[in-house]
């Protein structure tokens, strides 16, 4: 995967300080699972990322596409696929309904969204709930619409924003296991708060803070990173080992 | 998405069963501007609900977005355009405002005994409307919440659809889109009146498209803002000036004209009563003639101030009974009314010279006495009966007289003690 921010810096409108000065960072291939506390900036990076942001200096893109190049635009967002921290119904629609909307706002034809929505659907295990409106999902449901939305389309990397933020623990579990029924073949970012099971589901690790990646590497290599001795828990050892506690 | 789903969602699917019904009852119960079977007129009379249809379908339009952006959608990297989402959402609605419309026409039409084709000018300015005034509720839709957009967009546009027909000067009327006076039988629909209407909604859709883009900044904002004060800067230049009528005289090339002489031209509506007038000018001519009055040889239905110099005029209608016809020939010789007897303030003295002409002429044409004492005061029907017994040449000399004196403004009469 070639998504990369070259020199990025960018400040929220009524915020005092940037978000990101002069970032830079090539998005490696594989599963790359981002850590970082909050407000490090995982959110804003993953929303420029999927061109939902724009930003005020430096380059966005993927491949040759950039997002700052209005030509290049509706292929960039073509190219990527992102799930929003929330992800909310559409008032009215089914899941297929939305899921198919999402792929058509994403220049699938009319038709071509409506069978790549079921597709999608299946793939997030909610094929049984395709006819039921969104709008009586419960979260964790609701959170499968999103991530089928952002694959309806077929796209090429996905990013996902705390996928299973204020998910309980079972459907944390089930998302997982439809992360990891992803094809391998597919790059995918994922900014989250737990640890748990990385081994499992990435390939990659990267912790952002305050703007700056402050590690970036192989699971196994960010596992080392716990102190000696650690036994339990060595995924939250090591990150605390990045960014400590007190921060 | 499939159709059955949009259609499913769709406001427009939801208001179609209580808008189409109030739109059929105001379009019935509106008087076009003719009775006749005339198409424009009574595509016209059906277009009169724009009034109320613009501003429901503008209203759905901003529900319709506010429904994305209740969902969070619509800021979301889209590859599709804000105007492709936009269009896309507002198809189901602008199709049932112009469907509704196209109802309200058809049934008039049909209302009316007539089989025929809507005059499409008239349905493509309510489509331009429909687009325009939804694209302008879907921008602000998508700025608003539903609470505040939805009830604001249908009285601001509601207000501005219906109040300007009811105010001064006459031609603002003529930007809203309200075609629904035009026009008789020897009128057309006033090009201007379609481009004023035309020109305003392009430039309420070109705003309302800049508006509903994701990333709204001032300088877009300024040029929406600018968008809507040149269109209206344009369309006022366009209409200023015009009548309270969108309508303009008919081309004389729609006419239907008999080739005998005389010669009778009648407006298509009327086509098959063109023997029937032909038949009774021609006695009503072999009358004047008797009595030394030479008729023009060609009669037209125009509107006498368009007929071209030695064309008679006459009026016919679908109702019309041969001594109604008979008596707008007489009304027809009768010279144009002088300045003075159209202008408010001023005294016209010619009046009683010309219903004694009047009375003449439909006395000789065959009008029927009943019918003339119908129309004049009893001393100037006295008269006519008078003059009617003296020698024919005597009758010619009075006619010319009474004719050349129809012209007279004269002087006012002196009221005061002085007087």
């Amino acid at each position: 995967m070639s998504l990369s921010f070259e020199r990025v810096s960018f400040r929220y409108r009524r915020a005092s300080q940037a978000v990101f000065v002069d970032f830079f960072w090539k998005i490696p291939n594989g599963r790359t699972v981002l850590l970082g506390p909050n407000g490090a900036g995982k959110s804003t990076l993953l929303a420029l990322g999927a061109d939902m942001l724009r930003p005020d200096k430096g380059i966005v893109s993927y491949r040759t596409l950039q997002t700052t190049r209005r030509s290049d635009r509706a292929a960039y967002r073509r190219a990527v696929g992102w799930m929003p921290q929330q992800v909310r119904a559409v008032p009215g629609l089914t899941a297929r309904e939305q899921v198919a909307y999402a792929g058509w706002l994403k220049g699938l034809s009319r038709s071509r969204s409506w069978l790549a929505a079921a597709r999608a659907l299946d793939r997030v295990g909610l094929s049984e709930l395709a006819g039921r409106k969104t709008s009586s999902l419960s979260g964790g449901q609701l959170r499968r619409v999103g991530l089928a939305q952002a694959l309806v389309h077929e796209a090429e990397v996905l990013l996902l924003d705390e996928p299973t933020a204020g998910l309980d623990p079972a459907q944390r579990a089930r998302f997982r296991e439809i992360l990891a029924e992803l094809p391998d073949e597919l790059p995918v970012v994922v900014s989250t708060h737990q640890v748990d099971d990385l081994s499992e589901l990435f390939d990659i690790v990267a912790v952002i803070e305050n703007g700056t990646i402050r590690f970036e590497g192989e699971v196994s290599v960010f596992m080392d990173l716990a102190p000696q001795g650690v036994t339990e828990r060595r995924a939250e050892a090591a990150y605390t080992s990045i960014i400590p506690r007190e921060r | 998405m499939p159709l059955k789903s949009i259609l499913r969602i769709s406001s427009a699917v939801w208001v179609a069963p209580i808008l189409i019904p109030i739109v059929l009852y105001y379009a019935s119960s509106y008087p076009p501007a003719t009775f006749e079977p005339y198409t424009l007129a009574l595509s016209a009379a059906g277009e009169f609900t724009v009034a109320i249809a613009v501003p429901v379908c503008a209203a759905c339009a901003a529900w319709e977005a506010g429904r994305l952006r209740r969902a969070g959608w619509y800021p979301l990297p889209h590859v599709r355009s804000p105007l492709a989402i936009a269009l896309s959402a507002l198809a189901p609605v602008v199709a049932l405002g112009w469907l509704s419309i196209t109802i309200a026409v058809l049934y008039r039409l049909l209302g009316a005994g007539l089989v025929a084709v809507p005059d499409l000018r008239i349905l493509a300015v309510a489509f331009v409307l429909f687009v325009a005034h939804s694209l302008l509720g879907f921008a602000i839709g998508v700025r608003l919440p539903p609470v505040v957009s939805v009830p604001s967009v249908l009285v601001v546009i509601w207000c501005w659809m219906a109040l300007p027909p009811a105010l001064e000067p006459l031609w603002i009327r003529h930007l809203t889109g309200d075609l629904s006076a035009c026009c008789d039988l020897s009128s057309d629909l006033a090009p201007r009146a379609v481009a004023g209407s035309v020109i305003v909604a392009a430039g309420l859709g070109v705003s309302a498209v800049l508006l509903v883009r994701q990333r709204l900044d001032l300088l877009r904002f300024a040029l929406a803002v600018a968008s809507v004060l040149v269109a209206f800067g344009l369309g006022t230049r366009v209409v200023y000036g015009m009548g309270p009528y969108p309508a303009v005289p008919r081309s004389p090339s729609a006419l239907v004209c008999s080739s005998g002489v005389p010669r009778v031209c009648i407006w298509p509506e009327h086509r098959e009563r063109l023997k029937q007038a032909e038949r009774i000018i021609g006695e009503v001519i072999q009358r004047w003639r008797v009595h030394g009055i030479r008729a023009p040889r060609e009669f037209s239905e125009q509107s006498p101030d368009q007929l071209p110099s030695g064309t008679g005029s006459f009026m016919i209608t679908s109702e019309s009974r041969p001594g109604d016809i008979v008596d707008t020939l007489a009304y027809g010789m009768l010279p144009p009314y002088p300045a003075c007897a159209l202008a408010d303030t001023s005294y016209y003295t010619g009046q009683a010279a010309r219903d004694n002409a009047y009375a003449w002429l439909a006395y000789t044409a065959g009008v029927s006495r009943d019918r003339i004492a119908s129309e004049i005061s009893p001393g100037a029907l006295h008269t006519i009966e008078m003059v009617r017994a003296m020698p024919r040449d005597s009758q010619l000399a009075w006619l010319h007289r009474n004719l050349a004196h129809s012209l007279d403004c004269g002087a006012p009469p002196r009221l005061g003690s002085g007087g």
